[in-house]
């Protein structure tokens, strides 16, 4: 209703004008006078509607576990960790910022770097996620399961404290294990939203890391017995006792694969390792992915057989040669090598097409077909693919089980520490087990047996020793369990090209933040950050 | 109601120019659709046409206003008045590919779509309610103007999407029929109080002052920033009539000031922190709110002279100068927190322009021959005063302290010898540069040339140890080995300008308006996006002799796969449009009686051109892309050439 404004010059209008202001003024202070002004978020639920809550802290909880899985799932970072580890090999332009030769500086300026930006940030959504529902618990008293007198505070209570811890722990470790620096997260510092903190060296977060997984072995054993809900870690139930062992795993892992160089390797403290590995995994630890479950699909999986612009490095079957193919691919300068075929009696490794499912020793294929973005470097395509997890539905990535720690690791573990130790015939014992059964002969406390059959072979061509075939039994077996390992493997080996990163920057993104100064690691034979010559394997 | 399908421009692009989109299939797949669905051999890409023909996405708008006013004069010098408005808008889109649809797939063939139906229903609706109270007031030269108001203000936006796939039936455009469905809903709700004091003071109609000052209480901000203060003050000085003012061939003669200060809000979702379900029992971490979040506070002075000489000509000349403090940039959120983003108000911008415009009848003939000329000009500065993090490349953007938000940063393709990495220091020799300006190796003994001739193309070169491909550019790196970074260019022009010209003579009319720039650059990211795609007409080596041409890959590279901002691809951003020309002719019924005859007094042609024309040596798409500060062309749908004619029939 809009009044001519000539309207109110008379009488009459003047009163209706007087009636409209009084109504539309009225209507104005009502709407006023209720409208208040603390407007909540309808969208998305926040620190009050999440850990205020039993249940949402739960599905928080879930949620952290994820985020801590997605990292070696996604093809940002597994691929460029396994590039840098020489398992696998990229001609793709978005990959050859770690596949080229020389090494090259990581882009850490890159807001979506692929390696420096997923290993920072997402283990850090699920060690917050997990500390915010440490300090929720407590905090707001929440209680899960059962309430009764016997358990006042909800019979489910301890464990997902525990869950919590050994999320923290988990991401901690990861951290330290693939960085030069981090924040310490912890359940001791209060308060939700928690975004100004220094870093740390590593050493101090990989400390942390432990204690944690100390502190929730102890909470555990002293807590009743319990299982975690197959939605934890998805499909997968998992006892008290069985996240006991994982821990203490991952104690081991702390140890073995710390060190930065092949010296400080050598100084671990392989008695305590041996020992602890009795109290490891018994089965492996790991989550089934299942498309109608978010966040559970590895990326991962899938691009262990990829076979156009990611294929296995040829540093990672040439040890298996015994044609001389690999010596004389490392003996050419890298703008006259390309991808070679190789010889082996290794089972394993197959030059002829393989039935898929694999159902024998062969996991190993040649593929006749040259590698896409060749252009990019010839050096870099190969003529092999991994398909041990590579079903005839090719969807082995989104239904399989995604393993995170494997009995197998530790068994080569054992295998090193033995080595360490100068326990050599038991160390060959552990690698027979797989090594017979591909075609090879048996390893001896003096390493595989000489001859034209001799795998694995050293760069030169000259047989192995027991060390060498402990290095390549591990990568052999493991992959594709755990892309890290790989490259933490390869670190502490002293397998890493020249100019490779012992460790990854804190992502630049980070760096701008919180207003540090920029940098970055790789390129440069830097001998606290990139790795040196001499070196096992030079290009 | 409107068919919104429309193909990529892309699309449009990518398929090459000498391809017939109307090539009639010799055995069409598609009942209805007589032309070939991938017309060109080379690529794979859909023809647009039939995109658009099997598009079936239709948007429906409503909107409705209510409006509700009323004055109160209880005196000649005091009112109250009320205002209450609503506003509601409707919009419901829906997106649709039946089942059975052939689609191009990655191999060039046809696969039947299983079906996909999206329905979007948005409906947003406001409410605001003012009350004022005004008192003005004349005494003796003195003017008064002095008014109170309050304001309430209300407005949510509800939207829900639900999207169908799989469908298990052909033939009906049913949510009910897609087997996999899958909703989305989101709410925003805002909500302002409002305190407007405004007060106008002239004296003897030659001293004029103007003021306001607002107080504001807004849902936008956390508890702490919910209340803040605005306003303007502005001074007017009509020098020319003052009884001793000398220069009285000016008519008007004006000096004016003002000094504002606005706020500029942030979005609904700023302040929470954001975490939500990933649908199978987990709950995932999204933005980091920012309680503390305050209004961009934008204070901006304005000084400027009007006049106007002997009625004839007049003009303007006004200095702007602006400062915005707690600008909005969205940052990561410190990785501890969990989150990926955060709001935050840290940096502080500044600008100031200076405009100018002339507006005068250049020619005033009796005899009804009228020509008047409006010439506008500016020139424009921005700075960044302050950012309030460690220095960052945004896009184009290097956000900096001291760095103008004008500026283009990027990388660079080596294009001189001496910008070779250091390794190479004694084997320049092993380098050529070829015909586009680019250092590329090319080993002993060969040129840039011999790629054909001795087989070179596609091979490697190893030098000093780095491996290079043959012939190909390379990306500038820092002694360091990172890429080179550094200013690659300037959004900002040294002027701008425009020309409006108006004719008249008797009935006719003739209008025609000018728009351009002189200098600044434009990133031609159109260009690099079809190197990088092997769409660029320069990718075609057709018609080149044999040591001229160069492989895709080579292109490929000189974009560098458009992963980066090359500064090959700044250009110039002069240029001149004709933006408008318009003729027109009226017909009057005194004159040409026949329109009296079809009962017609008068009757009115007009013909209206926009967009006609850009003059300039810009090689990309459109010279007028982005913003003004950060100027980019990138391939998206340029600005449209209309031809509009108009009759005007007066009874």
């Amino acid at each position: 209703m809009t009044l001519p404004a000539s309207r109110s010059a008379t009488p009459r209008g003047r009163r209706t004008g007087a009636r409209a202001a009084l109504a539309a003024g009225a209507l104005a202070l009502t709407v006023g006078g209720c409208l208040d002004l603390d407007v909540t978020d309808p969208n998305n639920l926040g620190i009050n509607t999440v850990f205020n809550n039993a249940a949402n802290t739960e599905a928080a909880l879930i949620g952290s576990f994820k985020a801590y899985t997605l990292t070696m799932r996604g093809t940002c970072a597994s691929l460029p960790l396994e590039i840098y580890a020489n398992v696998q090999t990229s001609t793709a332009a978005a990959y050859l910022e770690f596949s080229q030769e020389p090494r090259i500086p990581i882009n850490n300026r890159d807001n979506l770097n692929c390696l420096s930006r997923y290993i920072f940030n997402q283990y850090y959504e699920a060690a917050a996620g997990a500390r915010e529902s440490f300090i929720g618990i407590t905090t707001n008293n929440l209680k899960f399961g059962t309430v009764n007198t016997a358990n006042p505070n909800g019979v489910d209570t301890p464990s997902r404290k525990i869950f919590a811890r050994f999320i923290i722990a988990a991401s901690q470790l990861q951290l330290a294990l693939l960085h030069d620096q981090a924040y310490i997260t912890d359940t001791i510092t209060p308060g939700f939203n928690q975004i100004v903190q220094d870093f740390s060296p590593w050493p101090e977060v990989l400390e942390n890391a432990k204690a944690q997984l100390r502190a929730a072995i102890a909470e555990a054993r002293s807590a009743p017995n319990f299982t975690l809900p197959t939605l934890f870690v998805n499909g997968v139930a998992v006892t008290r006792d069985e996240l006991v062992r994982v821990m203490y795993s991952m104690l081991v892992r702390a140890d073995v694969y710390s060190p930065r160089t092949p010296a400080q390797r050598a100084a671990v403290n392989w008695q305590a390792v041996l020992a602890r590995l009795d109290s490891g995994i018994v089965r492996d630890f790991g989550h089934i992915a299942d498309p109608a479950v978010a966040s559970t699909a590895s990326a991962y999986i899938t691009n262990s057989f990829a076979q156009n612009t990611v294929r296995l490095s040829n540093r990672f079957i040439g040890p298996a040669d015994t044609s001389q193919n690999y010596q004389n691919w490392l003996g050419r300068t890298i703008a006259t090598r390309n991808s070679i075929q190789i010889f082996t009696p290794d089972r394993r490794i197959s030059n002829t097409t393989l039935t898929i499912p694999i159902t024998g020793p062969g996991r190993i294929q040649r593929v006749t077909s040259t590698m896409g973005s060749a252009a990019n470097g010839a050096y870099l395509t190969s003529q092999y693919r991994h398909v041990r997890y590579l079903n005839q539905a090719a969807d082995s990535g989104s239904r399989t089980f995604v393993p995170m720690i494997t009995v197998a690791e530790m068994k080569f573990i054992r295998a090193e520490a033995l080595f360490r130790l100068n326990r050599r015939a038991e160390a060959a014992a552990l690698l027979n087990e797989t090594r017979v059964p591909a075609g090879l002969r048996p390893v001896t406390a003096d390493g595989p047996p000489a001859g034209r059959d001799c795998v694995p072979r050293k760069d030169d061509g000259t047989c192995g020793d027991l060390f060498d075939a402990i290095q390549y039994e591990k990568r052999m077996e493991l992959f594709p369990s755990s892309a890290e390992i790989n490259y933490l493997d390869a670190r502490g080996w002293g397998r890493l090209l020249p100019g490779t990163p012992l460790h990854i920057p804190v992502v630049g993104r980070e760096l701008i933040t919180r207003r540090f100064d920029f940098y970055t690691f790789g390129g440069t034979e830097d001998a606290q950050n990139s790795a040196q010559l001499p070196n096992a394997h030079r290009p | 109601m409107q068919d919104v399908s429309a193909p990529s421009f892309n699309n449009f692009y990518r398929i090459d120019t000498d391809v017939n989109l109307r090539e009639l299939a010799p055995f069409p797949a598609v009942n209805g659709f007589p032309y070939v669905i991938v017309p060109d051999s080379v690529t794979l890409y859909t023809n647009p046409l039939y995109s658009q023909y099997i598009g079936d996405n239709v948007v429906t708008r409503g909107r409705t206003l209510l409006n509700a006013n009323g004055v109160y004069r209880p005196t000649s010098w005091f009112s109250i008045a009320a205002d209450a408005n609503y506003d509601r808008g409707d919009n419901n889109q829906t997106t649709y590919t039946p089942r059975g649809t052939p689609l191009v797939t990655g191999t060039g063939g046809l696969s039947p779509s299983l079906g996909s139906l999206r329905v979007e229903n948005a409906t947003n609706e406001g409410f605001i309610g003012t009350v004022t109270g005004s008192l003005s007031k004349s005494i003796g030269d003195l003017t008064l103007r002095l008014s109170q108001r309050g304001e309430v203000r209300k407005e949510t936006n509800n939207e829900l999407a639900t999207t169908g796939t799989q469908f298990g039936t052909e033939g009906l455009k049913a949510m009910s029929q897609a087997t996999v469905r899958t909703t989305a809903n989101s709410l925003t709700d805002y909500r302002v109080l409002g305190s407007i004091t405004s007060l106008g003071v002239s004296f003897k109609e030659r001293y004029i002052g103007d003021f306001l000052l607002r107080r504001e209480g807004n849902s936008l901000f956390g508890a702490a920033n919910r209340w803040n203060t605005f306003g303007r003050a502005s001074a007017a000085w009509l020098l020319s009539e003052e009884s001793w003012f000398p220069l009285t061939d000016f008519n008007v003669f004006k000096l004016r000031y003002s000094y504002g200060v606005t706020g500029l809000n942030p979005g609904f979702s700023s302040q929470y922190e954001s975490m939500t379900s990933d649908g199978t029992g987990a709950i995932r971490r999204g933005s980091l709110g920012n309680i503390n979040i305050t209004p961009t506070f934008t204070v901006e002075e304005e000084l400027g002279l009007d006049v106007a000489y002997k009625s004839r000509l007049s003009g303007t000349l006004t200095f702007v100068r602006n400062r915005s403090e707690d600008v909005f940039v969205s940052v990561p959120a410190p990785a501890v927190s969990g989150y990926q983003t955060q709001v935050t108000n840290p940096a502080q911008l500044g600008g100031s322009i200076i405009e100018l415009t002339l507006q005068g009848a250049i020619l005033a003939n009796p005899k009804g021959l009228r020509w008047d000329v409006l010439l506008t000009a500016d020139k424009a500065w921005f700075s960044t005063e302050r950012f309030g993090r460690t220095c960052f490349d945004d896009g184009l953007q290097f956000k900096c302290d001291g760095v103008p938000v004008s500026e283009m940063w990027g990388n660079m393709i080596i294009e001189d010898k001496s910008q070779l990495p250091a390794v190479h220091a004694n084997s320049q020799a092993l380098f050529d540069i070829n015909d586009d300006g680019y250092v590329v190796p090319v080993g002993a003994g060969n040129t840039w040339r011999d790629g054909i001739a001795k087989s070179l193309w596609g091979t490697n070169i190893n030098i000093d140890g780095v491996n290079y491909r043959w012939g190909h550019p390379i990306p500038r790196r820092t002694p360091d080995g990172v890429l080179w970074y550094g200013k690659i260019g300037d959004s900002r022009p040294d002027l701008r300008y425009g020309l409006q010209n108006n004719f008249r003579y008797g009935n006719l009319r003739f209008y025609v308006q000018m728009n351009g720039q002189l200098g600044g650059n434009v990133y031609a990211k159109s260009n690099q996006t079809y190197y990088a795609s092997g769409d660029h007409p320069d990718v075609s080596q057709a018609g080149k002799p044999d040591e001229l041409k160069k492989p895709v890959s080579y292109y490929n590279a000189a974009s560098n796969n458009n992963n980066l901002y090359l500064k090959r691809f700044v250009q110039s951003g002069t240029h001149l449009q004709l933006a408008e020309l318009m003729v027109g002719y009226t017909l009057d019924a005194s004159r040409f009686r026949f329109l009296e005859r079809v009962g017609f007094s008068r009757a009115q042609f007009d013909f209206i051109g926009r967009n006609l024309g850009v003059f300039s040596n810009y090689t990309g798409l459109n010279v007028m892309g982005g913003s003004p500060t950060v100027r980019i062309d990138d391939a998206t749908y340029p600005q449209t050439r209309t031809l509009t004619g108009v009759i005007t029939l007066t009874f």
